[in-house]
């Protein structure tokens, strides 16, 4: 028998408790919280499969818990499902600059939102089964469980000591090795939109060579395209 | 005083009310049906009710309190909320009150006592489809 998949469940108005329960518990392990506070509670000590947020919530708004799980270890990989009102689009076009998966217009139809969560739930294990837990570039070694970079110098591996924004160029980097990311691939990657300074990346950019000292070279620029990692360094940097 | 402001409705009041009376039931009953479907003993749907009453009762009153405050922005989240609740067990006419209670706290300059009004007959339109639904539940 399948172990049920873990859904957060972080929604204050009791009817729509009572409603999501019911579409809901017979196909996953609910927890449910009814602030943000509790939520990030229950985040200190477990990963769910996926969280379905209600945007407006007693101790502030849906963004305040989607930084937070952002920022926890592997919290970039959990798909988070908003609930909102039909009338909310400007909540809806920041949210996908937020790093929300999709939204759930109430009043929601339960088979919808069941369909919805076992589709995202689906296309998140598939990445994960893309990427695996680790994935190595020639002496690089990204870790996505763990979140963390290391590089290999004379057989021994130690951890780059990365910035949140230098990770996520890092890990798109690695993720991509050997084909060119634009700089806006890179800015969607790091901080989930494509507007940005292209000094501020190469400034990032900067700042990873120099991290990666005697692998500095795996970096390389494309001219008028982008940034290139791979362990070819033969390869021209033009 | 209830009665002294319900009696004296404001002509924009008194268009949009008969637009909504027009146009909405005071309980959706295909709402009611799906409410009805959700278990065999129906105590999914009598407990809904139960919170539905509890919560109207306390959240006009907060509401009232809010507005005379011109605690605005609180009025405008206690509705919101509110409104999810009548969308849920399908009370149309309620439902619309409540969005044009969150228009009218969207505009730039505020009118007391048409926001007091609209949210009045919200309680009384509450009262009712809470009476319709509790028939739907000895039916």
């Amino acid at each position: 028998m399948s172990t049920m998949r873990k859904i957060l469940v972080v929604e204050d108005e009791p009817t729509c408790q009572i409603l999501l329960t019911q579409a809901l518990a017979f196909k996953f392990n609910i927890e449910l919280s009814t602030t943000i506070n509790r939520a990030k509670d229950f985040l200190q000590s477990e990963r769910p499969d996926l969280i379905l947020l209600d945007f407006y919530l007693p101790d502030g708004d849906a963004f305040d818990l989607i930084q937070h799980v952002k920022n926890l270890e592997n919290g970039n990989s959990i798909p988070i499902i908003l609930l909102t009102q039909a009338s909310e689009t400007k909540i809806k076009v920041r949210s996908f600059s937020e790093g929300v998966y999709d939204f759930i217009t109430k009043p929601f139809d339960p088979a919808e939102l069941v369909a919805r969560i076992q589709s995202h739930l689906l296309r998140s294990d598939e990445i994960k089964s893309i990427y695996g837990s680790t994935q190595q570039v020639g002496d690089l070694e990204l870790d996505i469980e763990a979140k963390k970079i290391t590089l290999k110098i004379a057989g021994q591996f130690s951890e780059l000591s990365l910035s949140p924004i230098e990770y996520k160029i890092l890990q798109c980097l690695i993720q991509n090795a050997g084909k060119v990311r634009t700089r806006e691939q890179i800015a969607v990657a790091a901080w989930r939109r494509q507007f940005f300074q292209s000094r501020t990346i190469d400034r990032h950019i900067s700042s990873i060579r120099k991290k990666l000292g005697p692998r500095a070279g795996y970096l390389q620029t494309v001219s008028q395209g982008g940034y290139r990692l791979t362990n070819n360094e033969s390869e021209a940097s033009v | 005083m209830i009665s002294e402001i319900t009696n004296n409705l404001s002509n924009e009041i008194t268009l949009f009310l008969n637009q909504v009376y027009l146009n909405y039931p005071p309980i959706n009953q295909e709402k009611i049906k799906e409410l009805r479907k959700l278990d065999a003993t129906l105590a999914i749907f009598a407990k809904l009710i139960k919170i539905f009453h509890t919560e109207y009762t306390k959240r006009i009153p907060e509401m009232i309190g809010f507005c005379v405050a011109g605690e605005y922005e609180n009025l405008g989240q206690v509705i919101h909320r509110f409104k999810s609740t009548t969308y849920n067990l399908g009370a149309s006419r309620a439902v619309e009150i409540a969005k044009q209670i969150e228009l009218a706290i969207h505009k730039e300059s505020k009118n007391e006592l048409y926001l007091k009004q609209l949210i009045i007959l919200l309680e009384q339109e509450c009262a009712i489809a809470h009476e319709i639904l509790v028939s739907h539940l000895v039916d």
